[in-house]
């Protein structure tokens, strides 16, 4: 269909050429041996993509169809008693103090968190840039990008012993510089904070990577025009470096929230993991995620977790598309 | 306007020197043209100009005064990039206005007023009325070059720098551009510096013209000296499309004491310089293509060659031809669209005595034309 107005054209500069062509396209012989051909591209497609499908198909799109399925019944793993009981499961959530407690604790981590990693991540970026030369540069930015490569599991375990009231790294620094120890995990003021640390620190490599990549975008001419232009050190980052990297910083702003609103091995490996309790103290640590997980497989009600995940997933979505909405008015695309 | 004055300038990437001692005096009001093949060190010279990058050894004085240190807002520059360099997320009013707000003093209300008038008037003078709203991305190759030089006379600089300006540009709007380069500078006669590799930016726009070469400066001239008398073989060979012919061959005296190059592949009158040459010592000689014609074998300057190939190119004819001598040195001719060459055949050619060139055939170095020489001759 596409050819038409092409066609078009060349009848109307050509005539006796584009007849012919006319003609030739129209053909029927011709436009099924064309659709055939288009089909077998399609099944060769389909078939490439298939191994991948499946295993999308089968490890996460089946299952999160099925949760939003069972949100709406009452299941349980060893009851064959399901039963449908429409919007119950969301009343009884609405109605309970710690889910929207914990909404508010995701919504506090994920607002500390967001601009934290920004700030961090392009500050440290900037700093790589500048300050490291080339040669030493790889090493820089290995050493800044390791922990997140670490698992979250084994390190969180470290920062527990860092945040050890008694003996803890933490709590020796805070003292050196002559100000209070905090009883960190242990209080519900400090155990959030710390567990927040511990996510920077083992998230923000990959967002100074993206920055790094960023930066390096940035033509060099246009720093230097400014420079000419005689616009400061300040006035070159905010309105010449800032805008031209808007669409990385929202790429990474994005990647922020969804990480920080699904945070889970870190807060339970934090505060209580395996032994139980994890979220506390105080329920002070525990986010949607944490309570998801707790009200599946530690209370073992299963329509109700399924019910807060869908909750979960459209906060999520619902943010993602207001910043997808406010990024059409402050990211520049080149 | 500023004079600009060069003395010893060095840049050095770690063991590589790009700038090799730089020495150059530009004239107020003047526009030179720095000429070079790519990695001469131009553009680097430029930038230290500039203040983009700092010299390793070296003083660089805007009227009398020290510049070394300066950073480059302070210097009062405006510079063009080869790629215009325009702030991408900015209409043309505000690329414009970007420095001048960078630098404002005084009331603001009055800084805008004024401000809006600088960049009314040059939307005027640049033709930029209709896009002044605007995103480069949304403008032409021509009306980001405009809007470039725009952005750098706005800030109204004592020093204007073009690195390559028009080489984005296609082969048309480029001699428009090159056309209206010059108009600009001849109304407003700022201090210019143009980087190029296109000698013929450099010959049509330049007051003088300096040749660079490996980081050194190898002929500072007038377009019309550089390409009538270039000071070394180095500069005969790049100015010129295609360059002159050089040969290093031995002189000597044939059995009628003829002055001759290699046993008579080309005959020539008396040297320029007769200390300098002596009988079996090697010199150079150019003869640009366009000053060869074919001529019989008893003319003055004559070189017999063979034709290898004829390119009919409409106006003239471009012959490739090779020299008798054993190695076959090449000879390129330019000749008359009418003259008829075979392949194959050999022809004499010749030129006037005045413009054959004489280099040293060690140092390159000029050693004169061969002017008021009886009779030249090159045969093959």
């Amino acid at each position: 269909m596409t050819m038409r107005p092409m066609v078009a054209a060349v009848t109307r500069s050509w005539p006796a050429a584009g007849r012919r062509t006319t003609e030739d396209t129209t053909t029927p012989g011709r436009g099924s041996r064309g659709a055939l051909r288009r089909l077998k591209d399609r099944a060769v497609a389909y078939g490439l993509l298939f191994p991948a499908m499946a295993v999308f198909l089968v490890f996460f799109y089946i299952p999160a169809a099925y949760l939003a399925y069972i949100a709406f019944f009452h299941w349980g793993v060893l009851t064959s008693a399901t039963k449908f009981v429409g919007l119950e499961n969301f009343r009884r959530l609405i109605a309970q103090p710690l889910f929207l407690h914990s909404l508010w604790t995701s919504l506090y981590y994920t607002l500390v968190m967001i601009p934290a990693t920004v700030l961090l991540a392009l500050g440290i970026a900037l700093v790589l840039r500048e300050a490291v030369t080339a040669r030493r540069g790889g090493l820089w930015r290995s050493a800044v990008f390791l922990p997140h490569v670490t698992p979250v599991v084994a390190t969180s375990i470290i920062w527990v012993w860092i945040f050890n009231p008694q003996f803890g790294l933490a709590n020796f620094v805070l003292t050196s510089l002559h100000l209070p120890a905090l009883g960190w995990l242990g209080t519900t003021r400090w155990a959030l904070p710390a567990v927040m640390i511990d996510s920077l620190w083992h998230s923000l490599g990959l967002y100074v990577i993206i920055f790094l990549a960023g930066l390096a975008n940035v033509p060099r001419e246009l720093v230097e025009v400014a420079q000419l232009d005689g616009a400061r050190r300040r006035r070159v980052f905010r309105r010449i470096i800032w805008p031209l990297l808007s669409p990385t910083t929202f790429f990474v702003v994005i990647l922020a929230t969804v990480n920080s609103w699904q945070a889970f091995s870190q807060i339970y490996t934090m505060t209580g993991g395996p032994h139980g309790g994890a979220g506390g103290p105080a329920f002070s640590t525990t986010t949607d995620a944490l309570l998801v997980y707790q009200t599946a497989f530690i209370y073992d009600h299963f329509s109700l977790a399924a019910a807060m995940a869908l909750v979960l997933f459209m906060i999520i979505l619902v943010l993602t598309l207001l910043q997808k909405w406010i990024s059409n008015r402050v990211v520049f695309y080149r | 306007m500023a004079r600009i004055e060069m003395a010893g300038v060095v840049k050095r990437f770690g063991n590589d020197t790009v700038v090799d001692g730089v020495d150059l005096t530009v004239e107020e009001g003047e526009f030179v043209v720095l000429l070079g093949p790519s990695g001469c060190g131009k553009t680097t010279t430029l930038r230290i100009v500039a203040g983009l990058e700092k010299m390793t050894s070296g003083a660089l004085q805007f009227d009398g005064e020290l510049m070394n240190d300066e950073p480059p807002d302070r210097r009062g520059v405006g510079m063009v990039f080869q790629n215009y360099a325009l702030y991408p997320h900015m209409t043309v009013r505000d690329n414009l206005s970007f420095g001048l707000q960078s630098r404002r003093t005084g009331r603001r209300r009055a800084a805008r007023e004024r401000e809006r008038r600088q960049v009314r008037e040059v939307v005027d003078l640049l033709e930029l009325q209709h896009v002044i709203d605007h995103r480069p991305k949304e403008l032409s190759g021509g009306q980001r070059q405009r809007v470039a030089l725009g952005r750098a006379l706005i800030q109204q600089p004592r020093v204007f720098l073009l690195d390559e300006p028009l080489s984005n540009l296609d082969a048309n709007l480029r001699d428009r551009m090159r056309m209206e380069l010059a108009r600009l500078h001849e109304k407003l006669p700022v201090t210019t510096i143009y980087v190029t590799h296109d000698q013929s930016e450099a010959l049509t726009l330049a007051d003088r013209v300096v040749v660079m070469h490996e980081g050194r400066i190898r002929q500072v001239s007038s377009p019309r000296d550089i390409y009538e008398r270039p000071a070394d073989a180095f500069v005969a060979g790049f100015i010129g499309s295609p360059g002159m012919n050089l040969w290093t061959l031995p002189w000597g005296t044939d059995e009628r004491g003829e002055h001759t190059l290699a046993g008579g592949a080309v005959r020539l009158p008396a040297p320029p310089d007769p200390a300098l040459v002596g009988d079996g010592r090697s010199i150079t000689v150019g003869i640009r293509p366009e000053h060869l014609e074919v001529v019989g074998d008893d003319g003055v300057v004559v070189v017999p060659c063979v034709v290898d190939l004829v390119e009919h190119l409409g106006s003239h004819l471009l012959v490739h031809a090779s020299l008798t001598t054993e190695e076959r040195h090449p000879v390129i001719a330019q000749l008359d669209a009418a003259t008829s060459v075979e392949r194959g055949a050999v022809v004499h050619l010749g030129a006037a005595p005045e413009r054959v060139h004489a280099f040293d055939a060690e140092t390159g170095n000029r050693l004169g034309a061969f002017v008021g020489s009886p009779r030249i001759a090159v045969s093959a």
